[in-house]
């Protein structure tokens, strides 16, 4: 893509390669991402975000309840999902912040 | 999940990956358009406008976009969740992908 993206443009490329970084897959099979290699994914690229990545059980729990079709690897869907899952919750907080300074002015 | 921490490190953007420096962006681009009534949803006009405006080269992957739009109900009063913004998104993303 040209270099007159958008910030958002750019910060949605990130979040793609991110996937593709992590994933494999022979020839026409879609990329998936493994469960091991998701839980590096998370430990290395959310490790501010999440600082319970550490903890395996939570990650994996994580993992199965995002992996729907049970085969163990996660698509880009299922990735997607699960990081939105992550960012919901955080922009909720940041609102709050936000109005809670304004109450407090 | 360990939310406040993160928050608080979230001013020191140094210490932030391009990953999370990622969903803070999309984060942000959703707080700066959802100013109408409740702050915490978008409106369909919102959503359109924020689309438009900044993912002018991925907009085009957000299939049927405005009939999507119409089916969320009124332009100007229904309420999009975070969530619902974030699947919206998600196929512009995918649009990235297919791209290559």
């Amino acid at each position: 893509m040209s270099g007159n993206s958008s910030e958002l443009e750019w910060a949605l490329q990130v979040l793609v390669k991110n996937f593709d970084k992590y994933a494999s897959g022979c020839c026409k099979k879609p990329r998936r991402i493994s469960k091991k290699d998701f839980r590096k994914m998370l430990s290395r690229e959310l490790n501010h975000m999440l600082t319970d990545t550490g903890n395996k059980r939570a990650a994996d729990k994580l993992i199965c309840d995002l992996d729907e079709n049970k085969d163990g690897l996660i698509s880009f869907e299922e990735y997607w999902t699960l990081i939105g899952g992550i960012a919901g919750p955080i922009a909720c907080l940041i609102r709050q912040q936000e109005h809670g300074t304004k109450f407090t002015k | 999940m360990g939310q406040c921490h993160c928050h608080k490190k979230r001013k020191d953007s140094q210490e932030l990956t391009d990953v999370e420096r990622a969903i803070e962006i999309v984060i942000n681009n959703f707080h700066r358009y959802a100013v109408k009534g409740r702050k915490e949803c978008l409106t369909p006009n919102e959503l359109r406008d924020l689309v438009v405006q900044q993912l002018p080269q991925l907009s085009q992957h957000v299939c049927s976009l405005d009939e999507k739009i119409e089916c969320l109900g009124d332009p100007d009063e229904a309420k999009l969740e975070f969530g619902e913004y974030w699947a919206i998104i998600g196929e512009a993303a995918k649009g990235c992908r297919v791209k290559k």
